[in-house]
C-alpha cells in the first residue's frame, strides 16, 4: 500500500474523517510539508547533494544523478496522506506531482502507459514541472529491428501530439 | 502526449540507464511482478532489493540491457523536439565507467549524435544544464560547445562531466575550449 501509485481523479472511498473539515489551504501546506529531499546528514549535504537512499544494484557500474531525490519516507507519507483523507487527497496533487518528477520513465509499453494517464489527469498535469527518463529497455535484435522499435515508438509518442 | 505537460521546467535524463523496475526505485517486496522477467528480484536480509539479469533468456536475440541506449536518447530528443518544450532545467546523469565515453552509439547501421540538447531546445529558456561532455563528442557538424553556451544567455548553473578524459581525446580541443567558454560566460555576465 505504500508504494501504490493511484493516478485518478477520484477521491478514495473512505469515510470522513477529522482532515476532511480542515481548511483546503491548510491541508496543502500539510502535504507539501511532507516532501522531504533525500540528503545525507551531513553539514554541508545541501551543497554536495549527497543522497542516502540509494537502492542497491546487483550491477558493478554506478551512475551518478546530477539532481536530488526525494526520500523514501516522503514518498511513503504523501501516498498514505492521499489514502487516509479525501481532504489531503483533493490538496496532495502538487506534492504528488513532485513525486513523480523523481519516477523514471522509460521507453517501453509501461512506460508510455503510466505517462499517458497522468498526461489525461486534469488535476494533476497542472503540477507537472520535473520528468525524468530513463534510457533502458529497448530490445536487441539487430540493426534492421532496431529501426522499427525506433519509428514505432516514435509513432506512439506522436500520436498524441497530431 | 509531452506536450499536455504544460507547465514542464526541468527534464531529467538518465544515460546508460540501469534498468531496476518502472518505479525508478521505488522498490518493495511487493513489486517484484513489476519487473521485467528477464530480471529475478532479490532481497537481502536488510530488505533490499537487488535486480539480478538473467544471463540468456529463453528467446536468444533478447536482452535487456542498455548498449542501445542511444535509441532511447534518440526517440526521446525527437519527441522534445517536436513537442516544443521550452525547458529550463535540463540535466543528465554521469556514467562512471571508461565505457560509456568511448562506445559510439548506433541505430540501424548510423552513428547516434548526442546534439539533441543543442537543437531540440530553446537556449533562450535554459537556466541549469548539468550534462556529460558526451552530448557533444560524438556530433560532428554541429555547434562547438562554447559557442552553445553563449548562445544560452539564461545559463545560471552549468555543470559539465568529463569521464576520466576520455571524452577529450575523440573531440578537438578548439571544441573545448575551457578558457574561451570562461571568457565568453565572464562577457556575458553568467
Amino acid at each position: 500500500m505504500a508504494t501504490q501509485i493511484v493516478v485518478s481523479n477520484a477521491p478514495p472511498d473512505t469515510p470522513l474523517s477529522v482532515m476532511d473539515n480542515t481548511l483546503l489551504e491548510i491541508a496543502a501546506m500539510i502535504t507539501e510539508n511532507l516532501l522531504e529531499y533525500d540528503l545525507a546528514p551531513t553539514p554541508n549535504a545541501k551543497y554536495s547533494e549527497q543522497p542516502t537512499d540509494k537502492l542497491k544494484l546487483a550491477f558493478d557500474d554506478e551512475e551518478t544523478l546530477t539532481w536530488v531525490t526525494f526520500s523514501e519516507e516522503s514518498r511513503n507519507h504523501i501516498l498514505n496522506a492521499r489514502e487516509a483523507s479525501r481532504k489531503l487527497f483533493d490538496s496532495s496533487f502538487r506534492a504528488f506531482a513532485a513525486l513523480l518528477g523523481d519516477r523514471r520513465f522509460r521507453v517501453t509499453p509501461v512506460g508510455f502507459e503510466d505517462l499517458e494517464a497522468i498526461s489525461n489527469n486534469t488535476a494533476l498535469i497542472p503540477y507537472i514541472t520535473t520528468l525524468t527518463f530513463g534510457c533502458a529497455a529497448l530490445q536487441d535484435r539487430g540493426h534492421h529491428a532496431l529501426s522499427q522499435d525506433v519509428e514505432s515508438i516514435l509513432a506512439h509518442l506522436l500520436l498524441q501530439d497530431r | 502526449m509531452l506536450q499536455k505537460f504544460v507547465n514542464l521546467e526541468k527534464f531529467r535524463l538518465v544515460t546508460r540507464d540501469i534498468p531496476t523496475n518502472h518505479l525508478g526505485g521505488w522498490l518493495e517486496h511487493s513489486d517484484a511482478e513489476r519487473i521485467h522477467p528477464h530480471y529475478y528480484l532479490a532481497i537481502d536480509e536488510k530488505g533490499n532489493a537487488s535486480l539480478i539479469p538473467t544471463v540468456r533468456s529463453q528467446n536468444a536475440n533478447f536482452t535487456w540491457y542498455t548498449h542501445y541506449d542511444g535509441e532511447a536518447h534518440l526517440c526521446i530528443g525527437r519527441a522534445v523536439e517536436s513537442a516544443k518544450l521550452d525547458i529550463q532545467d535540463f540535466r543528465t546523469s554521469h556514467y562512471l565507467s571508461y565505457q560509456y565515453a568511448t562506445h559510439t552509439q548506433y541505430v540501424a547501421g548510423d552513428p547516434v549524435h548526442y546534439s539533441w540538447p543543442r537543437n531540440y531546445m530553446g537556449p533562450l529558456m535554459l537556466q541549469t544544464m548539468r550534462i556529460s561532455v558526451e552530448f557533444f563528442t560524438h556530433h560532428h557538424n554541429g555547434v562547438p560547445l562554447d559557442e552553445f553556451i553563449r548562445a544560452v544567455s539564461n545559463l545560471q548553473d552549468l555543470s559539465l562531466h568529463i569521464v576520466e578524459g576520455r571524452a577529450l581525446r575523440s573531440m578537438s580541443l578548439q571544441e573545448l575550449d575551457m578558457r574561451r567558454i570562461w571568457q565568453r560566460s565572464m562577457y556575458d555576465g553568467l
